[in-house]
């Protein structure tokens, strides 16, 4: 290989260079600086594979040196705003449980989170969930395995043999709420299992958008005695994302990464595949709490 | 002489061995640098968190590929976080206001750390400042605040094909000055070498 930099009169001189493979490096400095479209990635791969000596991140690396001093710069200059310490919580949390989906021998069985869930390869909370439940299963090992309840059926005898949990039924959400939706959502603080009976819901496309369980526990709220749901201190625990398809009814289960004492509400949202760390409530279009003491 | 975290700490390498409690030692050192970066380019806080996760699961899993003759740890987590936050972005179609300038920055990172980040963004900001200013404000725009082609055509008032083309030239200029400065020097000289 040729070497000719030393031979560059100035810094700038490089501006009316043309460089043997100039449309690979326009390619590889778009893809550092702005991502590449599908078809640019197909032209640059092609690039590389013929032009083996250039190291594919060779631009990436350069944007990232300047990224950090960018931000070093910065924060040197500007006040710190740090991540809150209950997200930095909930995200180490979750990337424990989705390396532990990942090194667990328990992964496909954790994996199963609802039939109906048809989404893979996403990043977040799926395998987070399923992380989770790999974790629950291996701490909490004393605890009996349930068979899988599949349908409405099953589900009322799971209830019955749960004299704790609570059954409260789906009401319209607070934000595009879903009218005429049937069903119930059950959970046993002292299993810690639960289950969604679905009814209704609109189908969602899983590469587009997934429902997302969240469940307020009245033990994690600043003031237990009188909880308040919609505050900006409040954390809803995440339920884990499922789909609904057009078969009518669902029964999905519940799999929490963390354990919930005195839920008082569940709340279903749509978020974007994969779920998300913290939702922004755009649409909640079913509810569950408990009845109102006089009803 | 300064010495760099990855000479006595080489945290990646050990997160690459999935040895215990260093993935929590990867999350607290490089948390402030990978939030500070999710937080520029994520329009809430929220989605911010989201990528946060996202990009320490793709750490952990991408770590075993940090090689120390190429740039510091700081790069390699920078690195990997941009790829993500781009991706991020590029799904994002829909949105179609410009990503919120948003000043705010992370905790402090351990003293140590910053000794690394501050020898590496010397180096960088020495180049940068070589460049033409027009390439420094276009690669400014795109690589600190997260813009896009389009968003910085509008904030500067440039011809999207000129837009390019000082983003290309720029960032090409800065790889030839950061690798005339010792970095990257493995495998990427012959990117520039061979041009004559």
């Amino acid at each position: 290989m040729t070497h000719h930099q030393d031979d560059n009169p100035r810094d700038e001189r490089d501006d009316r260079l043309e460089l043997p493979s100039k449309e690979l490096f326009e390619l590889l400095s778009d893809r550092a600086l702005f991502g590449l479209e599908d078809a640019d990635t197909d032209r640059l791969k092609e690039l590389l594979r013929s032009n083996a000596w250039v190291r594919g991140d060779c631009m990436d690396d350069a944007v990232a040196q300047m990224a950090v001093a960018f931000n070093d710069a910065t924060n040197a200059t500007v006040d710190a705003e740090p991540m809150s310490s209950i997200a930095a919580d909930r995200i180490r949390q979750a990337v424990h449980a989705e390396i532990a989906s990942e090194t667990s021998p328990t992964r496909e069985l954790a994996g199963t989170i609802s039939p109906d869930s048809t989404s893979s390869g996403t990043m977040g909370w799926l395998g987070w969930v399923a992380a989770a439940a790999a974790i629950a299963v291996a701490v909490m090992a004393w605890q009996p395995i349930t068979p899988t309840i599949r349908n409405g059926t099953q589900l009322v005898s799971w209830v019955e043999t749960h004299p704790d949990a609570v059954r409260w039924d789906w009401a319209p959400g607070l934000v595009n709420p879903a009218e005429g939706v049937t069903g119930y959502v059950t959970f046993s603080p002292e299993s810690q299992e639960g289950y969604m009976l679905i009814k209704g819901l609109e189908p969602n496309d899983p590469r587009i958008q997934q429902y997302q369980l969240w469940i307020w526990d009245q033990e994690r709220e600043p003031d237990p005695e009188n909880p308040t749901p919609l505050a900006d201190n409040v954390h809803p625990v995440d339920g884990g994302v499922f789909d609904v398809n057009d078969q009518g009814e669902v029964v999905i289960p519940i799999k929490l990464p963390l354990r919930v004492d005195q839920p008082y509400l569940f709340a279903v949202t749509v978020e974007r595949p994969g779920g998300v760390v913290k939702s922004e409530k755009g649409s909640v279009p079913i509810i569950a709490q408990a009845p109102a003491p006089d009803a | 002489m300064q010495v760099t975290v990855e000479e006595t700490t080489p945290i990646l390498e050990r997160v690459g061995r999935n040895e215990p409690g260093a993935v929590d030692e990867m999350m607290s050192r490089f948390g402030g640098l990978v939030w500070s970066l999710a937080r520029r380019s994520c329009p809430t806080t929220a989605e911010a968190e989201d990528a946060v996760q996202e990009i320490f699961i793709e750490l952990w899993k991408t770590a075993s590929r940090f090689d120390p003759s190429i740039a510091g740890e700081a790069t390699f987590v920078a690195m990997i976080t941009r790829r993500r936050l781009i991706d991020r972005t590029r799904r994002r179609t829909r949105r179609p206001e410009p990503v919120a300038l948003n000043e705010s920055s992370p905790a402090p990172e351990s003293s140590d750390l910053h000794l690394e980040i501050a020898e590496e963004a010397g180096i960088a900001s020495e180049a940068f400042e070589r460049l033409r200013p027009e390439q420094r404000q276009v690669l400014s725009l795109a690589i600190h605040h997260g813009r896009s082609h389009e968003q910085i055509a509008a904030t500067t008032g440039m011809p999207l094909g000129t837009v390019k083309t000082h983003a290309r030239r720029g960032l090409i200029r800065l790889r030839q000055l950061l690798e005339a400065n010792g970095f990257g020097r493995k495998n990427a000289v012959g990117a520039f070498g061979g041009a004559s």
